[in-house]
C-alpha cells in the first residue's frame, strides 16, 4: 500500500486566538485545514469568601483543535508561524505540535509551499512528545482531565464524539447503549508518557469493563501550553519558571520524575502493542458506513467525531464544510485489509471524500478478558 | 457503486436484553422525574399548605402528573433518535445536493406546517372564548371567525422566520439586525396600538403567539436543520456552535403577522363599547361584521349578553324578545344552534332567561319552580378515557406524522438519499407519538387540572373569592331562622346557623342568594383575604415566580436546546446554567404579568423598557450568546408553561375582572432572555480577565 509520509500539524487553543490562527494559516500558505471544536480544561485557584468555596477547580473553556497537513520539510516553519501568531509560548494560549503520518494515497487532500511569516521571532520548540488520547463515557472525561492536571501535564482538550463497536452489531436494543464518549487529548513529555499512561489508566479504572479505551502516540515536536493552574500568587507563575527552564535546557527532560504505578503498571497490565491509528476523514453521514466496512474487516470500532473542514483559497471542492474524523487503532498485519474494505466501500469516491492516514501507537490499553 | 459489507450482528439474550434496557429506562425516567417534580411540589405544597385547600381529585391528578413523567421520558427520546437525526440529515444535504429556491420552499412549508402541527395556538384560542365581542371586537374576530385567519398568519410568519433563518446561515449573515428590526418594528406598532383601542387588545395575543409557535416538535426540527445548514454552509471561521437563532425569527416574524392581520380588518370591526350599545341597532352592520350570519350574532347576545342587551337587540321590544326565545324552546334544532345542546339552552332559560320567557316556555309558574328545583348543582365532569386517548392521539399523530413523513420524502425523493439507522428514526417517531400522547393526556389530567384549580384559589390571598366549587343549595329554606345583627359601622346584616356533622355554624345571610320561587338558598362560602393587602398581593406574585421557574424546568423544548447546546459547545456552555437562568428568567416575567393583571397595567408598558435593555445588551454580546439567549426565549412557554400561565391568569384576572388575560406569555419570553445575555456578559468579561491575566503573567 502506497503512503506519503507528510507531517500533520495540530493546533489546540482557545477560541479567543482561532481567528488569528487562522488568519496565520491563510498567510502561511497552508490550502486547507480540519477544525474541531473542544473544551479546555486548567485547574482554578478560588480564594472563595471569607474564605468559604476556596480550593482548586476546574475551569473550562471553549476551544478548538486544527489539523492540516505539510510536507516534512516545512514543519518547523508551521510550528513557527502558528506559535508566533498567537504566542503560543505564553502559558494559556495554547499548544501547536507536529507528527509525522503516512496519507494513503487517493485521499482526497492538498499540500502547498510555505511561507514564513515576516518578523516572526524564533520560539523554542520542544522534542521528545508523545500524544495519549483516551475515550471514555460522556461525563465521565473530567475525570482523566483532573488526573492529567494533577499530574502537571498542561490543559489537556476534551472533545464529543459517538463511539461505534459492539453496538452497531446488536439489533434495536443498541437504542439503550449510550453513543456519547468523551475523548480526551493530552501531550506529555515522551520520556513520562509510559508513567503517565499507566496513572491515567488507574484515575480512569479503564481497567473495568466498558471503561473506556487509551492509546499514546510518539510526536515530532511543538510548542507546549504550561497552563496548569490559574490564579498564582506569586510574581512569576509556576509555568514562567518551567519555561524559562525549559528554554535554558533546550527541552523537558529534566522535568523527568517517579510516578506511581509506573514499572509496576506495566508488570501489571497487558498493554497492547503492535498497533497502527488509521486516521479516517469523510465528508458527514458516510463516516458510520465506513467504520462498518472496517469493523468487518476486523477492526474493534472507533468513536465518530464532528469537524468542519475549510480552505483558505475559497476555491471549490467535493470536500464538503461538514465532515467526520475516525481513528481506528487496528493492528498493523489488519491496516490492508481493512484499507481494502474501505476501497470497497467507497471511502476515496466523490460523495465521501475519503482521507486515511496511518500513524504509529506506542502502546494501548482497555479491558481484556482473561 | 460502493458495496458496503457490515459486521456480523451479535445476538442478545432476553435476560441481557433486559439488563440493557432496565437501567436506559431508569436513567431516563428519573431524568423527567427530576425536571417535573420541583413544580409539583412546589404548586400541592402551595395549595395545602398557603392556601389551606384540600386537592380536588388527588388521585387523578396524581396519575397524570406520573403519566406526564413517562410522556416526557419517551418524547424526549423520540426527539433525538428520531427527528432530531432526520432534522440534520436534511439540513446538511440540501446545500450540496440542492439550489437555493429548493432550501428556501423547504424552509419555509417546513415552518408553515410546523404551525399547524403545533397544539399550542389551539390553547390560545381555548383562552380567547372569554373574550366578550363589545369588550374587544378585533380581537374576538380573531379568535372565533377567522381563527383560520390568525392560524394561517401565524403559519406564513412561522414559514418567512424559518426561510430567513437558512439565508442567515448560508450567507453568515449576524442574527442582530434581525433583532434590532423585528423589535423595532413590533414595539413601534405595539405603542401606536397602545392609543387604538381594538389594537390595543389585540397586542397581547399577537405577541403571546410570538411565543407559543415554537413548540416542542418545532423547536428541534428547526434547530436540527439549522445545525446541519450552517455545518455546511461554515466557513470554517470556528468549531463552535452554529444553527440558532431559527427560534428567534420564528418568536418574531408572527407578532408582525397578527398584527398586520389586525390592520386588514381594523376598519371593518365595531369599537370597543358597552354590550347595550353594541346590541343595538344602530351598531349592527358591524356587530354583523363579526360573526358568520345574522342567526349566530343572535345567539350570541342571547347567550352572552345581559338582559338589557337582548332587549336591545330587539330594539327595545320585549314581546319580539319573548317570541323569539318562545321560537328556541320548541325547535331542538335551533336550541343546539344556539347554545349548544338542548341541556344548555334549559340551564341558560332558568338562570338567565326572565320571568315571563320561563313562563311561556314551561306552562306555568308551578312547572318553572318544579325545573329550578332539578336544576341544583351541576355536576362534575366524569373523564371519558376513550374520548380523552383518541383525541389526544390524533392531535399528536396530528403534530409529528406529516412533519417527519415530509423530511422522509424529502429525504428520500428529493435528496436521494438512503436513510441511516431507517429503524432507530422509526422507533424515534414511534416514541415521539407516545411520548406526546401521554404527555398531553398528563397535563390535561394532572397540571392542568392543578393549575386550574390553584388559578382558581389563588386570589383568596388578596381578596374574598366565592368558592364556587363548594357552592351548596339549602332546600325548604325558612326566612324565620334568619337572625339581625349590626355591623361597628352601624350596618344591619343577616346570619342563621345551620346543623352540620361536627355541630352547628354560622353563615352570613344574602337576600339575592334565596330564590322565593323555589323556596332554596344557595349558598357558596366565601375564602380570603388570607393575608393583608400588599402582603396577599407579593404572595400571589411570588407564587408566579415560582410557578414559572419550576414550570420552564419541566418543558421538553428548553430540555432540548440546552441538551443541543452543551453538545455543541463541548459542555463549556452547561445545559443546566441555561436552563436555570431561563427558569430564573421566566420567573420574573411570569411575576411581572401577574401585576400586569391585578393592576390593569397596559402590556406595553411592561414589554418596551426590558426590550429597549435587551437591544443595548444585544449590541454588547457576543454572536453566540445572542443566538443561545434570543432562542432560549422563543421555547420557554411551551405545553407545561402556557396551560399553568394561562389558568393562573385567567383566575385572576376573572377576579379582579381584567378584559383579558393575554400578555403574561409575552413577558416570560422577554425577561429569559435578559438572564441568559446577562450569563453571557459575566461569563465574557470572566474569560477576558482571564486571558488578561496570562498576558499579564507572560
Amino acid at each position: 500500500m502506497e503512503t506519503i509520509k507528510t507531517a500533520q500539524i495540530t493546533c489546540t487553543l482557545y477560541r479567543s486566538f482561532t481567528a488569528k490562527a487562522l488568519a496565520a494559516l491563510k498567510e502561511l500558505g497552508v490550502r486547507e485545514y480540519q477544525i474541531q471544536a473542544s473544551r479546555a480544561v486548567v485547574l482554578r485557584r478560588k480564594t472563595g469568601v471569607l474564605g468559604i468555596g476556596a480550593g482548586i477547580g476546574l475551569e473550562e473553556q471553549p476551544a478548538d483543535k486544527i489539523y492540516f497537513q505539510v510536507k516534512v520539510t516545512e514543519a518547523e516553519r508551521a510550528l513557527q508561524g502558528l506559535s508566533a501568531a498567537c504566542a503560543l509560548h505564553v502559558p494559556g494560549h495554547g499548544s501547536v505540535f507536529s507528527e509525522e503520518v503516512g496519507i494513503v494515497e487517493g485521499s482526497f487532500w492538498e499540500v502547498g509551499e510555505l511561507t514564513p511569516l515576516a518578523g516572526a521571532e524564533r520560539i523554542a520548540v520542544q522534542e521528545n512528545l508523545a500524544s495519549i488520547t483516551c475515550t471514555v463515557q460522556r461525563g465521565r472525561g473530567n475525570n482523566l482531565v483532573k488526573a492529567v492536571l494533577n499530574l502537571g501535564m498542561p490543559m489537556p482538550q476534551v472533545t464529543a464524539g459517538d463511539g461505534t463497536g459492539l453496538r452497531d452489531k446488536l439489533g434495536l436494543i443498541r437504542v439503550a447503549m449510550p453513543t456519547a464518549k468523551d475523548v480526551v487529548h493530552a501531550v506529555v513529555a515522551g520520556h513520562e508518557a509510559t508513567d503517565i499512561f499507566g496513572a491515567l489508566i488507574d484515575a480512569g479504572r479503564l481497567d473495568h469493563f466498558g471503561a473506556g479505551f487509551i492509546y499514546c502516540s510518539p510526536l515530532d515536536r511543538g510548542v507546549l501550553n504550561n497552563m496548569v493552574i490559574r490564579g498564582q500568587r506569586h510574581s512569576a507563575s509556576i509555568e514562567q519558571i518551567i519555561a524559562a527552564v525549559d528554554d535554558m535546557k533546550g527541552s523537558a527532560e529534566w522535568r523527568k520524575r517517579s510516578l506511581e504505578g509506573g514499572e509496576r503498571g506495566v508488570r501489571k497490565r497487558r498493554y497492547i502493542e503492535g498497533q497502527v491509528n488509521l486516521i479516517l476523514i469523510c465528508n458527514e453521514g458516510r463516516a458510520n458506513d465506513l467504520v462498518q466496512a472496517a469493523m468487518a474487516a476486523g477492526a474493534i470500532g472507533s468513536t465518530i467525531s464532528r469537524l468542519s473542514h475549510a480552505r483558505t483559497d475559497g476555491a471549490s471542492s467535493p470536500v464538503s464544510p461538514a465532515r467526520e474524523i475516525s481513528e481506528l487503532i487496528i493492528g498493523v498485519e489488519n491496516v490492508e485489509s481493512i484499507r481494502a474494505a474501505l476501497q470497497e466501500a467507497g471511502v476515496f469516491n466523490r460523495e465521501t471524500a475519503g482521507f486515511i492516514a496511518l500513524k504509529p501507537v506506542s502502546l494501548a490499553f482497555t479491558h481484556q478478558r482473561g | 457503486m460502493a458495496s458496503q459489507k457490515t459486521p456480523a450482528k451479535v445476538k442478545v439474550s432476553f435476560n441481557q436484553a433486559l439488563g440493557m434496557i432496565g437501567p436506559y429506562v431508569r436513567s431516563k425516567v428519573l431524568e423527567q422525574v427530576k425536571s417535573v417534580s420541583l413544580i409539583v411540589a412546589y404548586l400541592v405544597l402551595f395549595q395545602l399548605a398557603v392556601l389551606n385547600i384540600p386537592i380536588a381529585n388527588a388521585v387523578v391528578v396524581a396519575l397524570g402528573i406520573g403519566v406526564v413523567i413517562i410522556g416526557l421520558a419517551f418524547f424526549m427520546e423520540g426527539l433525538f433518535l428520531g427527528l432530531m437525526p432526520l432534522g440534520e440529515t436534511c439540513g446538511i444535504r440540501l446545500p450540496q445536493k440542492t439550489v437555493l429556491p429548493v432550501i428556501l420552499g423547504f424552509a419555509f412549508i417546513l415552518g408553515l406546517g410546523a404551525t399547524f402541527a403545533e397544539p399550542a395556538i389551539g390553547v390560545l384560542k381555548a383562552a380567547g372564548a372569554s373574550v366578550r365581542a363589545w369588550d374587544a371586537p378585533l380581537l374576538f374576530l380573531l379568535l372565533n371567525k377567522y381563527s383560520n385567519y390568525l392560524v394561517w398568519s401565524v403559519g406564513i410568519g412561522v414559514g418567512v422566520a424559518v426561510l430567513f433563518g437558512m439565508l442567515r446561515f448560508l450567507y453568515s449573515w449576524s442574527l442582530k439586525p434581525f433583532i434590532y428590526t423585528l423589535y423595532a418594528v413590533g414595539g413601534g406598532v405595539s405603542i401606536w396600538a397602545y392609543f387604538e383601542p381594538n389594537m390595543l387588545y389585540l397586542t397581547g395575543l399577537a405577541w403571546d403567539c410570538g411565543g407559543v409557535t415554537t413548540g416542542p416538535v418545532t423547536v428541534p426540527l428547526v434547530l436540527a436543520l439549522g445545525i446541519g445548514i450552517s455545518r455546511v454552509a461554515s466557513q470554517g471561521s470556528e468549531g463552535g456552535a452554529g444553527g440558532f437563532g431559527v427560534v428567534t425569527l420564528a418568536s418574531a416574524f408572527p407578532i408582525l403577522a397578527v398584527m398586520g392581520l389586525g390592520l386588514v380588518f381594523l376598519d371593518q370591526v365595531p369599537k370597543p363599547m358597552s354590550q347595550v350599545e353594541f346590541s343595538s341597532p344602530a351598531n349592527r352592520e358591524k356587530a354583523r361584521f363579526l360573526f358568520a350570519d345574522e342567526a349566530e350574532l343572535t345567539n350570541y347576545v342571547l347567550k352572552s349578553g345581559s338582559r338589557e342587551a337582548r332587549l336591545a337587540f330587539f330594539g327595545g321590544n320585549e314581546t319580539a324578545l319573548d317570541d323569539h326565545v318562545a321560537r328556541i324552546a320548541g325547535d331542538e334544532g335551533a336550541q343546539v344552534a344556539a347554545f349548544g345542546s338542548s341541556a344548555a339552552f334549559e340551564r341558560w332559560l332558568l338562570s338567565s332567561g326572565s320571568p315571563e320567557q320561563r313562563v311561556r316556555v314551561y306552562g306555568s309558574e308551578q312547572q318553572v319552580r318544579e325545573k329550578l328545583r332539578a336544576l341544583g348543582i351541576a355536576k362534575p365532569a366524569e373523564i371519558d378515557a376513550a374520548e380523552l386517548l383518541a383525541r389526544n392521539t390524533v392531535a399528536s399523530l396530528q403534530a409529528i406524522v406529516p412533519l417527519s413523513l415530509f423530511l422522509l420524502l424529502v429525504l428520500v425523493l428529493v435528496l436521494r438519499e438512503r436513510i441511516r439507522r431507517a429503524d432507530e428514526i422509526a422507533l424515534g417517531i414511534v416514541f415521539s407519538v407516545i411520548g406526546m400522547v401521554l404527555f398531553n393526556i398528563g397535563i390535561e389530567l394532572g397540571l392542568s387540572r392543578l393549575g386550574g384549580e390553584i388559578g382558581t384559589n389563588l386570589p383568596t390571598s388578596f381578596k374574598a373569592v366565592e368558592m364556587s366549587q363548594q357552592r351548596e343549595l339549602i332546600r325548604n329554606f325558612d326566612q324565620e331562622v334568619v337572625i339581625k345583627a349590626i355591623t361597628p359601622e352601624g350596618e344591619v346584616e343577616g346570619f342563621f346557623h345551620r346543623k352540620t356533622e361536627e355541630g352547628y355554624e354560622s353563615l352570613p345571610y344574602r337576600p339575592h342568594n334565596y330564590d322565593p320561587d323555589t323556596g332554596q338558598y344557595s349558598f357558596t362560602p366565601l375564602r380570603g383575604p388570607l393575608f393583608d393587602g400588599f402582603f396577599g398581593i407579593l404572595i400571589v406574585v411570588f407564587f408566579g415566580f415560582m410557578m414559572g421557574y419550576g414550570a420552564t424546568l419541566a418543558e421538553p423544548a428548553l430540555n432540548a436546546l440546552g441538551a443541543t447546546v452543551e453538545e455543541l459547545t463541548v459542555g463549556t456552555f452547561k445545559k443546566s446554567l441555561l436552563m436555570q437562568a431561563v427558569a430564573i428568567g421566566v420567573g420574573v416575567g411570569i411575576s411581572f404579568g401577574v401585576l400586569k393583571i391585578i393592576y390593569g397595567w397596559p402590556l406595553i408598558w411592561m414589554v418596551v423598557p426590558p426590550y429597549l435593555v435587551l437591544v443595548v445588551m444585544t449590541v454588547i454580546s457576543s454572536e453566540d450568546f445572542v443566538n443561545i439567549g434570543w432562542d432560549s426565549a422563543g421555547v420557554t412557554t411551551g405545553p407545561v408553561t402556557v396551560p399553568l400561565v394561562l389558568a393562573m391568569g385567567l383566575g385572576i384576572s376573572s377576579q379582579v375582572g381584567s378584559v383579558e388575560g393575554f400578555g403574561i406569555l409575552a413577558l416570560a419570553s422577554v425577561w429569559p432572555i435578559l438572564a441568559v445575555l446577562t450569563v453571557g456578559l459575566y461569563v465574557t468579561a470572566k474569560r477576558k480577565a482571564q486571558l488578561a491575566e496570562a498576558a499579564q503573567a507572560a
